[in-house]
């Protein structure tokens, strides 16, 4: 991650950079607060260590010119000073700036204030974009219902019993299965890509034109693995790009878009598949309808080892009075809202 | 305004309490090199520091006396030459009095500037440390 140093004293600065390259920080120094904020206007920071004391633009008027800024991102600024006592330190917070940290600086405090910044940045306003982009993008195919909201519970059900398992307990901790009820309703979010004709045809599609729809998880794949490019730092980008690219796979390597086969591919995209076949099994269709509980037991049971990667299967079975739980609630949901509007109409 | 002299006596100090090298080695993850590179640097922008504080003390510029003190206590500090640092800042407090008193920016500055000389005598021998 790029992040910005600016400081007047060659020597503080030299001592930033050096420490901040070491912990993997890819380091741009500003003399002063006007040459930072033509780096800050770049848009390419988006974590900023500022002195106080400089010529020319102050570091207190840099995070207050930062802060007023209408457009980009957030960028979290440090500011970094030998100005010490309560007063200051509510001065430059009330500029702005994120963390007050007091000359001379310690490696592992810095270390560790960068780090919240990090989070700090990786969660700005992900949660409600990631969702209002799935949205969006199954708007245009009427007929899934509540299908993102279900999807995500149900993959968050298998993550959470495969976090109890022995050979996922390193892999599988709060924050991955946190991640997999974030990322998984873009696992189609390609669709956008899929011509209406095909994506809305009432009918059976023709090989050809399931060839093209097969298309929406390498569409899917890329856009997000471009965004994941742009956002090293953001490990949930990743994960939504492998589930989008991988959650038509199967196990014995009959899938789609790669034919990847087992472990090869990735344990999110293992976990919403059997999420996402659930769904559509026990969901109506126009050209079906929906499966009772028991009826798509027996179908993922079937596909262990084929469709399914018999540990997931095995989750699903230990968490499935959740599954029902789940498929039940949003049925529920479904029902009371159409109840409703009838009421509204007959008013 | 009163000229800066050099008549404050100071105790002889050990090169321990002129210069943290612990903390030193901790800001730079251990790399004794760049310890040196940053200790020889520092010396040699602080000459011309000192004298431009002097200069700055002599003509009752108190903005630009506090200026480089804040300045230098920053890189001092940054280096933990903490004496160093602790004079320094001495320098800025009595710059930044509203009511301004001279005698007691001389003497903090003739305090400061025997550190100063103080450093510039036991540093060296950390040359040899990388």
């Amino acid at each position: 991650m790029r992040i910005l140093v600016v400081e007047d004293d060659w020597i503080t600065a030299q001592m930033l950079t050096h420490a901040l390259e070491a912990f993997g920080y890819s380091v741009t120094v500003a003399e002063d607060g006007d040459e930072a904020y033509q780096y800050v206007r770049s848009g390419e920071f988006r974590l900023v260590v500022t002195d106080w004391e400089m010529p020319g633009m102050s570091g207190l008027e840099l995070c207050q010119r930062i802060r007023s800024r209408s457009s980009g991102g957030y960028v979290y600024v440090i500011l970094l000073t030998s100005y010490t006592g309560v007063e200051n330190v509510v001065r430059g917070l009330d500029a702005g700036a994120d963390e007050y940290l007091t000359k001379p600086f310690t490696t592992e405090e810095l270390a560790m204030r960068l780090r919240v910044g990090e989070r700090i940045l990786s969660l700005e306003s992900r949660d409600m974009t990631i969702f209002a982009l799935a949205k969006l993008a199954e708007s245009r195919d009427s007929e899934t219902g509540e299908h993102l909201e279900r999807m995500r519970e149900y993959c968050r059900i298998l993550a959470e019993e495969l976090s109890t398992h022995p050979r996922y307990r390193e892999i599988v901790d709060g924050e991955y299965v946190a991640q997999m009820y974030l990322t998984s309703p873009l696992h189609d979010i390609g669709k956008v890509g899929i011509p209406d004709s095909i994506l809305l045809k009432p009918g059976k599609l023709t090989s050809k034109e399931f060839e093209i729809m097969k298309e929406h998880a390498l569409i899917g794949g890329r856009t997000l693995q471009s965004v994941a490019e742009q956002h090293p730092e953001a490990s949930y980008l990743r994960m939504a790009r492998d589930i989008a690219l991988t959650h038509h796979e199967r196990v014995d390597g009959g899938g789609y878009p790669v034919g990847l086969r087992g472990e090869s591919i990735p344990l999110c995209g293992r976990i919403a598949a059997l999420a996402d076949v659930y769904d559509a099994l026990t969901s109506k269709r126009v050209y079906k309808d929906a499966y009772d509980h028991a009826i798509a037991k027996e179908i993922i049971l079937s596909e262990r080892h084929q469709h399914f990667d018999s540990d997931i299967v095995d989750a699903f079975i230990s968490r499935e009075e959740d599954f029902l739980s789940v498929s039940q609630r949003y049925q529920s949901e479904v029902v009371e809202s159409i109840t409703n509007e009838s009421l509204l109409t007959n008013a | 305004m009163s000229t800066v002299t050099s008549n404050t006596t100071l105790t002889p100090l050990t090169s321990a309490q002129v210069l943290d090298l612990p903390q030193l080695l901790e800001r730079c993850l251990g790399d004794l090199a760049f310890a040196e590179r940053c200790l020889v640097k520092f010396q040699q922008r602080l000459q011309a520091d000192v004298e431009q504080l002097q200069e700055s003390v002599n003509a009752g510029d108190t903005f630009e006396v506090a200026r480089i003190a804040h300045l230098i206590k920053g890189s001092a500090a940054t280096v933990a030459a903490m004496p160093l640092a602790e004079t320094a800042n001495a320098v800025e407090a009595a710059a930044r009095q509203e009511v301004s008193c001279d005698a007691e920016l001389v003497t903090a500055t003739e305090v400061f500037v025997k550190e100063v000389k103080r450093f510039m005598d036991v540093v060296p021998m950390f040359s040899t440390i990388g």
